[in-house]
């Protein structure tokens, strides 16, 4: 286990890489369609690192692998983000009846928030006779901070501390307080995207892996694990053709264009050919096709 | 009898391409092009029965005039305010050196306690309900065919020419607000900010029809209403080009609805459905996430669409709105919306509440949906429908 002390939390975190990479096997024929019936900010983006706080871990559950206590109880974010007609800091939404069926995961006690949901545009005129307020001093444009000490939320690491209504309390990815579902089994994600997506369960997605390799090609996360794909989102993959070959499109490599770590180029074809650790590379269709690789080809991997 | 018939699919997809001349100019919008269909010679359906349309124009109807709103348009923040006080100091806060102290006690009108904002939390702001349209004509559809089980009591309108029943309790409630209509009884901001918002290319709209036998009467067609990611080709004057390809896409936040629809003397209409459109709005940025997940959301929604000679369509969708749904914009825009535009959040809500009329609630009796309509209009293009298209090599 790796022990680091981030911010100004002072709370010990954990790293579990090695627990965490329960990558499965990715089925050739066909990888399975994203979940369409969600806005384009959910799925919850690719952590940014494998270390988390301590007291949680990676389980698997039915679509994937998604946070949890220690005990298995699936970490649910409530959005925050959607409940600002409820008042303007939505971090303390969670009282009362809410409480009745939420647990709020609260962070160890002495830790102090170190984030806070950022208040609109606007404010009420000031009292008759006082000078307007003066407007706070603007962070720096590289800062991960505020002037008031605060994680900026577009530049915030994974996990925070907010002041939430019952006491300082985690916050994923800037946006998701962090509950438990009261009475759940270990494992379950029933309710997740309850209340019009509201409540969503904290799905892990692996740090996206740095890449060295020509600039058309990217990763993305698929089934469990990444491939490489083109960076216009269709797949590559790697194989012999026998037949039909016309769905086998090289990708090609500039005609003076040299070799990248595990990339080199062959030049044994009508155009140079990117070779991806000695196997020839060709591009499929677009990952959210029903098909995107050649029956017998083969998708590449980070 | 007209048998429904499977379309031929072209190798390369469901690709359609709505009948008629390609390179017309679109029509001035006309009682006769929404309402009702006028006598005119229809071309006939492409032989595999397949046609497709970009909708080129999507806005909630007013029939303009001044009789609608007799006692003029909803007054905004800064007129309420005036007009909530006493003569005399009405008198002597709108004299020019009382200015700021004005500006100052009516923008306190848009706050309330501990940072509530009449925008961003409107439920929490008691506010008058709006002055609202007062004539019986309106566009829209009879969506409950006088069926009162499922909605609550409301009047209806009767359209400009003619169709009575009319459900628009939208347009009742908001049609005098100055963003529907103008001073002079004319179109607002509306009428040209949605075609903006249409044009930018993040709402684009496709209508595809298959198994289409005849435009004038056709018992069955399958009726695709969907977004693509594509944006839409504009001329120099604003009309949709006709003959553009567009391909339908389900990728959030695009949606795709599949109806059931007829031809009647040259009018498609469509059996009631769920139509969930795209709809996105910038305002409240990052801290406000219901800008990108808002969405056009028709319940027991159907179209009424007219063939032109000229091969588009013009018409109407309606259906029932989550009763919210009208004032997500202004929302967004939280006390900016109030104390720039004026908008009173709070007070719209509660007149969209007052006049809900579908979405009954069995356990409440409640409604908490509210009849609205869309006008349209769309222009052949050759549509690709994601289910049919084989992936692209």
């Amino acid at each position: 286990m790796l022990v680091i002390k981030p911010g100004n939390s002072g709370t010990p975190w954990e790293t579990d890489v090695n627990g965490t990479r329960l990558a499965v096997g990715l089925a050739i024929l066909g990888f399975a369609q994203a979940v369409s019936a969600q806005p384009a900010d959910l799925p919850i983006a690719p952590a940014r690192t494998d270390q988390f706080p301590n007291g949680f871990k990676v389980i698997r559950a039915k679509d994937g692998q998604v946070y949890a206590t220690k005990d298995g109880h699936t970490l649910y974010g409530m959005d925050m983000r959607t409940l600002i007609a409820f008042g303007p800091d939505p971090a303390l939404y969670c009282r009362d009846e809410c409480t009745k069926v939420w647990e709020p995961m609260l962070a160890p006690p002495g830790s102090k928030p170190n984030i806070a949901f950022p208040r609109g545009f606007g404010s009420p005129p000031p009292p008759a006779g006082q000078a307007p307020r003066p407007a706070a001093a603007p962070a720096a444009s590289n800062s991960d901070l505020n002037p008031d000490g605060l994680y900026n939320t577009q530049r915030a690491p994974d996990w925070t501390l907010i002041q939430g209504a019952s006491g300082p309390q985690w916050v994923y990815k800037s946006w998701h307080l962090v509950f438990t579902r009261k009475g759940d089994k270990p494992g379950s994600t029933a309710h997740d995207g309850a209340d019009n997506l509201t409540w969503n369960t904290l799905k892990f997605v692996p740090p996206v892996p740095k890449l060295t390799a020509p600039q058309s090609v990217a990763a993305a996360y698929r089934d469990g694990a990444y491939i490489l794909t083109h960076k216009d989102g269709r797949a590559l993959f790697t194989g012999i053709c026998r037949k039909d070959c016309t769905d086998w499109s090289p990708l090609t490599a500039p005609a003076a264009g040299r070799g990248l770590g595990e990339w080199t180029v062959s030049r044994s074809g009508d155009t140079p050919q990117w070779l991806y650790r000695g196997k020839p590379v060709y591009v499929g269709a677009a990952l959210d096709t029903p098909a995107p690789i050649p029956a017998n080809g083969k998708v590449l991997r980070p | 009898m007209i048998s429904q018939r499977m379309p031929k699919l072209l190798a390369a997809g469901a690709i359609a391409l709505g009948a008629g001349s390609m390179g017309a100019a679109p029509q001035p919008f006309t009682p006769q092009a929404i309402g009702d269909a006028p006598a005119r010679s229809l071309p006939a359906p492409p032989a595999d029965g397949v046609m497709g349309f970009v909708v080129s124009d999507f806005v909630q109807p007013i029939v303009e005039g001044k009789d609608a709103c007799p006692d003029g348009p909803v007054p905004k923040l800064r007129e309420a305010y005036i007009a909530s006080l006493p003569a005399a100091e009405r008198e002597r806060l709108t004299r020019k050196e009382n200015e700021a102290e004005l500006l100052r006690a009516w923008q306190m009108t848009a706050f309330g306690k501990n940072g509530t904002n009449i925008c961003s939390q409107p439920e929490m702001f008691d506010r008058p309900t709006f002055r609202t349209v007062q004539s019986k004509v309106a566009w829209g559809l009879d969506l409950d065919e006088g069926n009162a089980t499922d909605t609550c009591a409301h009047d209806t309108f009767t359209t400009p020419n003619g169709q009575t029943g009319i459900d628009n309790q939208e347009y009742r409630a908001l049609g005098c607000k100055l963003e529907w209509r103008t001073k002079d009884g004319v179109g607002g901001d509306n009428q040209i900010g949605m075609k903006q918002f249409h044009n930018s290319g993040e709402w684009t709209q496709v209508i595809l029809l298959r198994g289409v036998d005849s435009l004038e009467n056709d018992p069955s067609v399958e009726v695709v209403y969907a977004n693509t990611p594509d944006r839409p080709m504009i001329d120099a004057k604003g009309n949709y080009l006709p003959g553009i390809t567009y391909s339908i896409s389900t990728k959030p936040p695009r949606e795709r609805n599949v109806l059931k629809g007829r031809i009647v003397g040259g009018v498609l209409m469509t059996d009631p459905g769920d139509i969930k459109l795209t709809q996105t709005w910038g305002q409240g940025g990052a801290r406000d996430i219901r800008g990108n997940r808002a969405r056009w959301d028709y319940r027991k929604a159907r179209l009424r669409l007219e063939f032109q000679p000229d091969g588009s369509l013009k018409g109407m969708m309606a259906g029932y709105r989550p009763v919210a749904d009208p004032i997500i914009s202004p929302a967004l825009g939280g006390a900016g919306s109030a104390l720039v535009a004026g908008i009173d959040c709070a007070g719209e809500l509660a007149t969209l509440r007052k006049y809900a009329d579908g979405l009954k609630d069995p356990k409440t009796g409640k409604c908490n949906g509210i009849s609205a309509t869309q006008r349209i209009s769309a222009v052949p293009a050759y549509i690709n429908d994601i289910n049919q298209r084989r992936a692209s090599r």
